[in-house]
């Protein structure tokens, strides 16, 4: 039996096949032991969950898990702001500050780009993501990055039918 | 925010009033409804300190969303859909395999299933509702998170295979796959504790 | 009156700072980066011998996607590597190359494999292969 056949059977029990498929499929069952045998240990473990789900009670007091959910829907909505009195002074003020303050960050950017001189191949946008070159043409590389902790992985891996260096990696696989 | 008393109105009218920005309505909802969402992330997540965080989450959302609530479902189960959601990004973010990560690369091919006999005899019979109950919590904790999301959906949300794939956003082979291989392997855990018992 | 002239006073004070931090930025993204390399031996038995590794690297491993429980040092080494210098290391079976590009960011090859480039700020991690069954390569700046 392949696993085309088991998850035939499979979706039989869940009821996802056509009516003439599972006709078949339940034709099958009665003339093989095999196909029988899996099918009742895919229904007993079906029957097995159905109802019975493990309940679970919230572990924190209705007050204090509340109160966070509370605290964070006001956080979130936005703040009507009081409007203050508007005079030329200050109209010329609020397009004054941002402006100075938007100048001085773009001269200092511009100071900071010429006096640290990009390196050839730098191009990405996100400084911690890295850029990975492999050696072997039938190698690959797989990148996990915690962005949290500040840590990347990198893990070189090799095809299969490169004898020299094992085929599978003790990482996970995405 | 009122002072009135929710505790007696139903849900529809709670999550009215809530539309108009009761919070206090929205709050007797979060006092009835708290322990199944956060049930539903901690069978998914296996972690309990990010399931009240996730759930914490979704009640937000839930707040945000309101106007989406159409009454097509119960408010629970829209509710479950987006702690699911939530829940889901969570692992994606997460990814940790651990010692079953070689047992996930071989599933795709078939080969584990080839090790894994036919448990004939059924091991929860005659088992009493609350130990089996303890059972299958213990057993979907020795499974992957991408084995128990799917089992989860499927068992406990009576998702079909489709609405799965367009849950988790895999193919519906996958789901098929994931959904086999952690049937047989719960029903190889269930057979081992009852041997043990 | 006097909060027209402090709110000037105020602006003036801001762009200064920007300049300085930005003077200051770029003179740092110039200076040697002290590094350190370290062969991580990995199983899933508590370790009877070998040191462990820092609480702090075995935190961030344990999040990493690996299958491996317990890590401990097999050998390290403290290098400084200025800018667009490369060091070349050996450790285990391994070689490595540990290139500075400047503005805190390195290229690590590793030779057989390939090339990593990246950002290695204080408290970052790198993590690869190593040619030694079950061992990985750690690199990181240090204070």
């Amino acid at each position: 039996m392949n696993l085309e056949q088991q998850l035939k059977l499979q979706a039989f029990l869940d009821g996802e096949l056509p009516e003439r498929e599972a006709r078949e499929i339940l034709s099958w069952t009665q003339r093989d032991g095999v196909a029988a045998a899996l099918l009742a240990e895919l229904k007993n473990t079906r029957q097995a969950m159905a109802k019975s789900e493990p309940h679970l009670s919230l572990p924190e007091a209705r007050e204090f898990f509340w109160s966070k959910i509370e605290r964070e829907i006001q956080r979130r909505e936005p703040v009507a702001a009081i409007a203050p009195e508007v005079t030329l002074f200050t109209a010329l003020r609020r397009w004054l500050l941002p402006a100075v303050a938007v100048s001085a960050l773009v001269i200092a950017g511009m100071i900071a780009h010429f006096n640290v001189p990009k390196t050839a191949g730098a191009t990405v946008a996100d400084a911690d993501t890295p850029t990975v070159e492999t050696t072997l043409a039938n190698s690959d590389a797989t990148t996990y990055r915690d962005a949290s902790e500040g840590t990347t992985l990198v893990w070189f891996s090799v095809a299969a039918d490169d004898s020299s260096v094992p085929s599978k990696t003790p990482a996970a696989i995405n | 925010m009122s002072g009135q008393n929710y505790s007696s109105t139903d849900d529809e009218s709670l999550v009215k009033a809530a539309r108009k920005g009761e919070l206090a309505a929205f709050e007797e909802l979060v006092f009835r409804h708290r322990d199944p969402i956060y049930a539903r992330a901690f069978s998914m997540t296996r972690n309990e300190q990010d399931a009240v965080d996730l759930s914490q989450e979704a009640w937000i959302k839930g707040w945000q969303r309101l106007e989406q609530f159409q009454g097509d479902s119960s408010f629970t189960t829209w509710m479950t859909r987006i702690v699911i959601n939530l829940c889901l990004d969570h692992l994606r973010k997460q990814k940790r395999h651990r010692a079953d990560s070689i047992e996930e690369l071989d599933e795709d091919s078939g080969g584990v299933e080839r090790q894994m006999p036919v448990v004939t005899v059924n091991p929860t019979a005659g088992m009493e509702r609350a130990e089996l109950r303890v059972k299958i919590d213990a057993a979907l904790a020795e499974l992957s998170a991408e084995h128990r999301t799917v089992l989860v959906l499927h068992e406990f949300e009576d998702m079909e295979y489709k609405e799965i794939a367009k849950t988790i956003g895999c193919s519906i082979g996958t789901v098929m796959s994931r959904l086999f291989y952690a049937r047989r392997k719960m029903a190889a855990l269930l057979a081992d504790m009852r041997k043990e018992t | 009156m006097n909060t027209k002239f402090f709110s000037a006073t105020r602006l003036v004070c801001a762009a200064l700072f920007f300049f300085l931090l930005a003077g200051a930025s770029a003179h740092a993204a110039d200076k040697p980066l002290k590094l350190e390399a370290q062969l991580i031996l990995c199983s899933n038995d508590a370790p009877t011998n070998g040191r462990p590794v820092t609480p702090e690297i075995e935190k961030k491993l344990k999040r990493l996607p690996l299958k491996w429980q317990h890590y401990s040092v097999v050998s390290a080494q403290t290098f400084s590597v200025a800018k667009d210098e490369s060091k070349p290391l050996v450790l285990g079976k391994s070689e490595l190359a540990v290139k500075n590009l400047g503005g805190e960011r390195v290229e690590v090859t590793l030779v057989g494999h390939g090339k990593i480039t990246q950002s290695l700020r204080k408290g970052q991690m790198l993590v690869t292969n190593s040619n030694d069954d079950a061992c990985l390569i750690v690199v990181r700046q240090l204070d």
